[in-house]
């Protein structure tokens, strides 16, 4: 599916720019709390792709501080660049044995 | 050494097979790649199992039937009557044995070529490089996580692989961790979760058969890498969701900003790993491996002694009785109280106790959750707030065996 968090919004400076439409697929956990295996939403970070993601799935937001987030097999911080077409895994750690 | 490390077999070449053991193993010494060299490296191996577990359980089981040669199994825990569903190297009469002892037996009465070496003790940051250097591989079946980074940073402080598995749920995940050769555990969750953000199998429950599956995983990428058949799982995790019986790999690379295998390390001994275990509110000398603790709580030095079942069953015949007056307090989730409750009960989730909620003023609270970790926290919330609290000891499942030994 597809959204665009800037549709029906106020402009601010930020909107005038296009950012990257990229996925978020959710594992384990992150799925359950979703509700969908994956999100296509827009940001320019992964910290704007998973604000998006939270904004359409606010069953996330306790989730998400503990997860890793990879993209393209490597885990980023939440402030790493994202280009058009990125994928982010949203990985929630468990520990159980 | 030849041009990838991570494809040379990692255990040292044992004795000629004897005819005995060429029946025993002759299925296995069938497969192509394996073979008779195969099956000496097999023979030579020292592999550490840390924790008899769900996940220990069948991996323990596997490796002992392939010959891996010297066992090893870490693990500070007795044998729980709620293991049993899924830890299944233990059985019924072994309750109260230390899992150690129980698993040993199981894998000398399957196998007999197999070294045992029981390490009846707790993982700490004092004792993880000098257990974990003897092995030629660790196979991680932990439940909690600071011995997870425990014996993530062990092993990539030693250069040793780290064939990983965990659960939760209906949920498993896979990987093979080796600093140096591809990503360490670090470089994928560089740091633990906050404290009481992801529930324990204690708390969110764990299907017997997913332990299963990932435990065999485990076994699966040890032999591997053991005798240097096929590719190990290295540079991907696998996903695993037994309720829609999917498997999922990602590939993972190392990452350069990694603090213990990066291009500029922080981490050089188990003082973060120690740090871990503190930040998790489980301080070494409690983070057992074992599936029945509750990591996540926070030690309150300054409560007062729990009540023991006994003394609530007294007090819950005196209330009945109009002697006696208090709240009983469930602070675990909905769900697991709508499984078993104590009567007279109340629910509040510790979520909520934290969240500010207030009972009414002046009838004291009895506070209880699954084991006793939770409901440390509430009460400490609670007597912050000034309220009259005692704690269950051992929680309900503590209660629940006093009602079994009544019987
Ligand atoms: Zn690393």
């Amino acid at each position: 599916m597809t959204t665009s968090p800037a549709a029906g919004q106020t402009s601010g400076p930020a909107d005038l720019h296009l950012r990257p439409t990229v996925e978020v697929r959710y594992w384990a956990g992150a799925r359950a709390a979703a509700g969908v295996e994956v999100d296509t939403v827009a940001g320019s970070t992964v910290a704007e792709a998973i604000e998006a993601a939270t904004a359409l799935r606010p069953g996330l937001a306790p989730v998400l501080p503990a997860c890793s987030f990879l993209v393209d097999g490597q885990r980023r911080d939440t402030a790493a660049p994202l280009v058009d077409g990125a994928r982010v895994e949203v990985l929630p750690p468990f520990a159980g044995g | 050494m030849a041009s990838a490390p991570d494809r040379e077999p990692l255990g040292a070449l044992g004795p000629e097979p004897t005819a005995e053991q060429l029946l025993r193993y002759s299925r296995q010494v069938l497969l192509p790649g394996l073979g008779i060299e195969g099956q000496r490296r097999l023979l030579g191996s020292r592999v550490l199992v840390v924790g008899a577990g769900g996940l220990g359980s069948p991996a323990l089981l596997y490796l002992a039937g392939a010959g891996v040669g010297t066992l090893g199994v870490i693990d500070s825990d007795v044998v729980d009557v709620t293991n049993l569903h899924r830890q299944v190297i233990h059985r019924a009469a072994d309750e109260g044995a230390p899992k150690t002892a129980s698993a040993a037996s199981a894998v000398r009465a399957l196998n007999p070529d197999v070294e045992v070496i029981e390490h009846r003790e707790r993982l700490t940051p004092d004792n993880a490089l000098r257990i974990l250097s003897g092995y030629h591989l660790v196979l991680d079946g932990s439940d909690n996580f600071p011995t997870r980074y425990l014996v993530g940073d062990a092993c990539g402080l030693l250069g040793i692989p780290h064939v990983w598995g965990s659960l939760l749920r209906y949920q498993g995940q896979a990987s093979v961790w080796w600093a140096g050769h591809g990503p360490c555990y670090r470089c994928v969750f560089p740091a633990p979760p906050p404290p009481g953000s992801v529930p324990s199998c204690a708390e969110g429950g764990v299907l017997g058969p997913v332990c299963a599956a990932i435990g065999s995983i485990e076994a699966v990428e040890a032999v591997k890498l053991l005798t240097g058949i096929g590719e190990p799982m290295l540079g991907r995790l696998l996903l695993h969701d037994a309720s829609t019986q999917t498997w999922d790999t990602l590939p993972v690379a190392a990452d350069p900003q990694c603090p213990l295998c990066g291009e500029h390390p922080t981490i050089h001994d188990l003082t973060a790993a120690a740090e871990v275990a503190v930040l998790c509110g489980m301080p070494p000398a409690r983070a057992a491996v074992d599936g029945t603790s509750e990591p996540g709580g926070a030690s309150d030095t300054a409560a007062p002694q729990p009540i023991s079942p006994d003394q609530l069953d007294a007090r819950l015949a005196d209330r009945a009785a109009g002697r006696d007056d208090f709240m009983l307090v469930d602070v675990r989730s909905p769900g697991e109280h709508a499984v078993a409750s104590i009567p007279g009960s109340v629910l509040v989730p510790v979520e909520e106790v934290e969240g500010g909620w207030e009972p009414p003023r002046g009838i004291p609270l009895i506070v209880h959750c699954a084991s006793g970790v939770r409901s440390a926290r509430a009460a400490a919330a609670l007597r912050a707030r000034g309220h009259d609290v005692s704690d269950l000891g051992g929680g309900i499942e503590g209660w629940l065996r006093a009602q079994r030994a009544q019987r």
